[in-house]
């Protein structure tokens, strides 16, 4: 038993240490020497790094928060034609990550771009293109996040309306409440921690992200850091702006724990929930709801769907230069591997933590899905530098061969860093799983006779089942769309629908970037679909 | 050969590093009996059934079932090849299966065992849990929970059986048809049973011994009938909460003096040399309804529990104490007014501390 | 044995690669399709497999840096000569392209020892002739951009831009580092936007009226008329003309996509051949069809869209080498951001 124990404590030290590696990295520069050039300019970079960070941060969770909150009121509380349609619709918009959505504003909205192209064709000729608005820089940039991840704050605050009971909605009414007053004095402030929880990934992801504020050319923090890095070789400064945005990343890493915990006491609330009666829309109440849930769904999800499919079959060269059935292959083979690879370790990891109740371990643990808050682009660099230094310093000084090329440009490396970065999504959706099942359910098999080993595998797995099937889709999710681990560390002659566009897209090809785009939309659309009913907790219990 | 069926030896009962129970004895002489544990709640009766059941590690003393060590410093048998069955207060059924086949999962264990025998459908209406069959464990009530883990314990067969606050959860008016259904079980089946409960009712009406655990301790093992009446600690005595220690002076070894109610004659239970000053434990039933007694008190309340009455009088030095009658019109008397106690005075078990 | 075979299935999965003795492995930041065709070309003549890695630039020489000597790449493909240079700076890059095949083909200037251009392109500058007039036009020079006559005129690229850094530095190469810092303001004075968009967006604001010059490379009009874009940029292609300047002083500013050998390459010998590979006449007139660049060796003929629509008959600028493109180009980084261009 004792021996057991350790084994366990030895996995999880292994697994945190492994993940906070990077995170280490981060703060020192013992790996390479700093360049001292443009020294005096650094503090007006840094200055304007933290300023555009800020400013898109706010942006976004002000819009995010607006587009998330109103449409999962309407849906939640009113029922008007294809309310039931929308829905889940509305959550599509996680298939369009912010990269494609800035591919295709640029491609819509750019001088002679297709909003040209449909004035012309259907007013004749003109000078339409000053006419035109034009979505790019800063603008774009915050619509094209806002537009992909809005949906966090519709998820999260649609499960917390769902779960209000009819007492409070009647309150409002005998309060003399409109429906207005309402919303804002009683549905919103119950939705709260729910609605900061959602607000708090998403400027989570603004923070980490890369696509598509590199293709706008802006600098925050993140890219700011990626350029210091690696265009500058400056990593004294890359450092300190990472200490930066991890600062920032911090207090929102903690404000989303803190609300998460308050919003799952929310949802736990069984008793006295029942099932809330919609209030039916009629007349013209019901075409504003059908039409502001309408326009939603097109700008955040067929508007770019749209755009993608004009572009392919406008150039459709571009359709059969492409190996597609290979981009698909290395797709779902880097997903298959990373799930198996992240749900093993999460379930060995939650496992330990379960059998040896050991304060120190969910210490550990805690610490080992801070991954997840920090971009991937740092991830990236930080894992190449690491390895490096490794190699440099203790593999070859001990006489061995190199090891770089195990780990960087390999399948093993790429699904290293994935685990690092994904670990929280897989580790934290199994122990909400776990958390269902009562320590003595464990304990009444061991003394029914069952062994750990069958405990774990007739108990715990059949239990796990839907929520391990659920947590295999959001990673493959993720990593479809995810671009710069994948861009940094992947081996020779590897692509996927991700990288390809990416690639495409910054070499100035953008239309070729849209056959990759169009596929990477239609397979999270498909795998989105398929979770619909666990990512809007219909079924849950 | 007089070895115990089951033993527990000098052991100390801890949890997390932290002991709950230190140092505690005791032993089930034959199989099939029933023995109760009862304390206040938090004092770690639940860690002594974990302990039995081998889901927590001792470092002293030993368990010992059938002669053989379960638990020691050196042997701990794993939880799953002692054939203890323990039934969680919480619910602890397999929240992925029908009740019926969590309770099924239970009669998988042991169903090469010839010679006991609990009959699957006897145990379903001996709980009353046929209607929930095919529900699963979280469509169903607590006390529902409750009884279909039990019924997945009784099935096992086990040689020990451990029940956590078996009946807790169960409504107070279904409490005892299940109590009496489940002791007859238990006995027909001849399973060795270890109940824990905070509930003295049921632990003296179900168990043939009775250990009372206060303080980090267990006070007292003893019959039931000796744990009540002859109570060996002022713990015992107020965590029963039965009757009140008024002082009193020993004057023969077979009497003694109380201010207020005179002299006492009786038993003791242990010796006292003559003169010493004493608490004396008086119970509702030591004392006798009598109004032509000249020995008269206040009644300051009356509790009417159906079948009887049960006074509290107030004496002239402030003692208030408690009297025992059964629910006639003769022994009805209204607050204020007062109560007369029959002379002279005999208690057969005087309890002194 | 059933766990051995277990970890050898899990071990397998995680293989990236065979390895294979006769390869070439490029790291790629010049994505054109093009690219692609060529090298199943030399494949299928050598025998030398062709693994290549595409990523951005930056991304790319990071990993070759972090990777040192036990880096896998051969060849460092890209678009510009300043980044081969800073490359070499770092010291990245060995010698070895000396072959008699690659200093026959390629002019000193546009070449080390260390690096070798394989495709030549122009910055220049692009106007419309509807609001520029010849008269403005004439003797125009990169150090006209300064010009107050341009101001509210004038689009161009970022600063992070790395053809506008190699222009950058070639100023600072001939004009000096405080010369350039003040034409830098003089530019970002002028400037009818914050920068913003590729070269062709960059031709496309001229044609839709934002701006009357812009500063891009020569190919993006030839691709924006080939059609390959579209009707509409075809469209707005010919609204616009090319103007090369500095044609009475030294030339226009040149610059290449070039190969690199990469310190400790494994496959030194196929780099080579792939590089001398691409300086073929067969390669060159592959490049100057599909990406509409200049050929690197003689005896090429541009692809026709760009000798009727450019012309040929410039000046080159064949003075300043290409060398100094990477060595300036902290310099030129600093002259700009100083100046607040964006």
């Amino acid at each position: 038993m004792y021996k057991f124990f350790n084994i366990w404590f030895f996995f999880s030290l292994l697994v945190s240490i492994f993940v906070i590696i990077p995170i280490i990295t981060v703060f020192t520069s013992f790996f390479e020497e700093t360049s001292n050039y443009y020294e005096l300019l650094k503090s007006t970079f840094l200055i304007e790094y933290i300023f555009n960070s800020s400013v898109l941060l706010i942006c976004v969770l002000v819009l995010t928060f607006i587009i998330g909150t109103s449409s999962a009121y309407l849906v939640s509380f009113f029922d008007f034609p294809f309310s039931n349609f929308f829905k889940w619709a509305l959550i599509l918009s996680f298939a369009v990550p912010p990269y494609i959505y800035a591919y295709s504003l640029t491609a819509f909205f750019e001088n002679y771009g297709t909003a040209y192209t449909i004035l012309k064709n259907l007013f004749g000729e003109g000078n339409y293109n000053q006419h035109i608005p034009k979505f790019e820089g800063m603008l774009g940039a915050i619509l094209s996040i806002s537009f992909s991840l809005f949906a966090y704050v519709y998820i999260l605050a649609r499960a917390s309306f769902l779960y209000q009971s009819q007492s409070l909605i009647d309150l409002g009414k005998n309060l003399g409440f409109s429906k207005f007053e309402s919303f804002y004095k009683i549905v919103l402030p119950a939705a709260r921690p729910a609605i900061v929880a959602g607000l708090s990934l998403v400027a989570m992801e603004t923070l980490a992200e890369f696509g598509a504020v590199d293709f706008f050319s802006i600098n925050t923090l993140t890219t700011g850091i990626y350029n210091s890095w690696i265009a500058f070789d400056d990593l004294a400064f890359a450092n300190r702006i990472s200490f930066f945005l991890l600062l920032f990343i911090f207090a929102l890493f903690i404000l989303e724990n803190f609300s998460r915990k308050n919003a799952r006491y929310h949802f736990n609330s069984r008793g006295g929930f029942k099932q809330k009666e919609k209030i039916k829309l009629i007349g013209n109440k019901s075409l504003y709801a059908f039409s502001y849930c309408f326009l939603i769904f097109f700008f955040s999800f067929l508007f770019p769907l749209l755009q993608m499919m004009y572009w392919t079959i406008k150039f459709p060269e571009n359709l059969f230069d492409l190996e597609i059935f290979e981009l698909l292959t290395n797709t779902l083979y880097i997903v298959i591997l990373s799930s198996f690879v992240l749900i093993l370790f999460s379930l060995i990891s939650n496992y330990g933590n379960r059998v040896s109740k050991n304060k120190i371990l969910n210490v550990l643990s805690t610490l080992s899905i801070s991954g997840y808050a920090i971009p991937g682009v740092i991830l990236a660099i930080a894992f190449i530098s690491f390895i490096a230094w490794f190699d440099n310093s203790i593999i070859k000084s001990l006489g061995f061969d190199s090891i770089k090329k195990v780990f960087i440009g390999s399948i093993l490396g790429l699904v290293l860093v994935y685990f690092v970065r994904f670990y929280s999504l897989a580790f934290n959706g199994i122990k909400s799983g776990y958390e269902k099942i009562n320590i003595s359910v464990d304990e009444s098999a061991y003394l029914l006779g069952y062994s750990k080993r069958k405990t774990f595998m007739n108990i715990h797995i059949p239990f796990l089942r839907n929520s391990l099937l659920f947590i295999i889709i959001l990673i493959s999710l993720e990593i479809i769309r995810e671009l710069p681990i994948t861009l940094i560390l992947r081996p020779f002659n590897f692509e996927t629908f991700a990288t390809t566009a990416y690639i495409s897209a910054s070499e100035d090809l953008l239309e070729a970037a849209a056959v990759p785009s169009l596929f990477l939309i239609l397979i999270a659309s498909l795998f989105i679909i398929i979770s619909s009913k666990y990512i809007l907790r219909e079924n849950n219990e | 050969m007089n070895k115990n069926f089951f033993e527990v030896k000098n052991v100390d009962f801890k949890v997390g590093g932290k002991t709950k129970v230190a140092n505690v004895s005791f032993a089930i002489e034959n199989e099939g009996d029933i023995i109760c544990l009862l304390g206040p709640s938090g004092i770690g009766k639940t860690t002594i059934l974990r302990t039995i059941a081998g889901l927590e590690k001792i470092e002293t003393g030993a368990i010992e079932l059938k002669g053989n060590v379960l638990s020691s410093n050196q042997i701990n048998v794993e939880p799953e090849n002692r054939n203890i069955s323990l039934a969680f207060q919480e619910n602890s059924l397999f929240p992925h299966y029908t009740v019926e086949k969590n309770i099924l999962l239970g009669a998988d264990r042991n169903k090469d065992k010839k010679d006991k025998n609990v009959n699957f459908q006897e145990i379903i209406d001996l709980l009353d849990i046929s209607l929930i069959l095919n529900k699963f464990p979280h469509e169903i009530s607590a006390g529902e929970a409750q009884r279909a883990s039990l019924a997945r314990s009784l099935i096992t067969n086990p040689d020990l059986l451990l029940l956590d606050e078996p009946l807790s959860n169960v409504d107070q008016s279904f409490k005892e048809e299940i109590q009496e259904k489940l002791k007859k079980i238990l006995k027909s089946s001849k399973i060795t049973t270890i109940i824990v409960t905070h509930d003295s009712y049921e632990a003296f009406y179900l168990g043939s011994k009775c250990g009372i655990i206060l303080n980090q301790e267990l006070k007292q093992f003893d019959d039931p009938y000796n744990v009540y009446h002859l109570p060996n600690s002022i713990e015992v005595v107020n965590f029963l909460n039965r009757g009140i220690l008024i002082p009193a002076e020993v004057t023969s070894p077979k009497s003694l003096e109380n201010k207020d109610l005179g002299t006492i004659t009786g038993n003791f239970n242990k010796p006292f040399p003559i003169g010493s000053k004493v608490k004396l434990l008086v119970q509702p039933e030591d004392l006798h309804h009598d109004d032509q007694s000249n020995l008269k008190f206040e009644v300051i309340d009356r509790k009417f529990r159906g079948t009887n009455f049960i006074y509290t009088l107030k004496t002239p030095s402030n003692l208030l104490i408690p009297v025992f009658v059964h629910s006639h019109h003769i022994h009805q008397h209204e607050e204020n007014e007062k109560f007369g106690i029959k002379r002279p005075i005999h208690i057969d078990h005087i309890v002194c501390f | 044995m059933k766990k051995i075979s277990i970890f050898a299935l899990i071990a397998s999965l995680f293989a990236s690669s065979v390895v294979m003795a006769n390869e070439v492995n490029v790291f790629n930041a010049r994505h054109y399709k093009a690219d692609g065709e060529l090298y199943s070309k030399f494949t299928n003549m050598t025998g030398i497999k062709v693994n290549l890695i595409n990523g951005k630039s930056g991304a790319l020489e990071k990993r070759i840096l972090s990777e040192g000597a036990d880096s896998s790449a051969d060849l460092y493909i890209t678009a510009d000569a300043g980044r081969c240079g800073a490359m070499d700076a770092k010291g990245a890059l060995q010698s070895g392209l000396t072959s008699a095949a690659i200093k026959d083909a390629v002019p000193k200037t546009f070449r080390t020892n260390k690096w070798v251009g394989i495709a030549k392109r122009a910055r220049i500058i692009y106007y419309s002739p509807e609001r520029v007039t010849g008269a403005e036009l004439s003797g125009m020079t990169y150090e006209g951009l300064a010009d107050p006559k341009w101001k509210g005129r004038l689009v161009i690229r970022k600063s992070s831009n790395i053809y506008n850094k190699s222009l950058v530095a070639s100023l600072i190469k001939n004009n000096g580092k405080k010369a350039t810092a003040e034409w830098a303001e003089g530019v970002v004075a002028n400037m009818a936007r914050t920068p913003t968009g590729n070269d062709r967006a960059q031709i496309m604001a001229v044609a839709a009226g934002e701006a009357d010059i812009a500063v891009a490379n020569t190919y993006y009009l030839a691709l924006m008329l080939s059609g390959k874009k579209g009707a509409e940029q075809q469209e707005a292609a010919k609204k616009v003309k090319a103007f090369f300047p500095n044609q009475n002083d030294r030339g226009t500013h040149m610059n290449v996509s070039c190969a690199a050998l990469v310190k400790g390459a494994p496959n030194k010998t196929n780099a080579i051949k792939l590089v001398e590979f691409l300086l073929t006449p067969q390669s060159q007139e592959h490049f100057t069809n599909n990406t509409f660049e200049f050929p690197m060796i003689n005896g090429v003929s541009p692809s026709p869209l760009v000798v009727n629509n450019l012309g040929l008959d410039f000046k080159q600028d064949m003075k300043t080498k290409l060398a100094s493109y990477g060595k300036n180009q902290a310099a030129a980084v600093e002259v700009m951001t100083a100046a607040g261009w964006k």
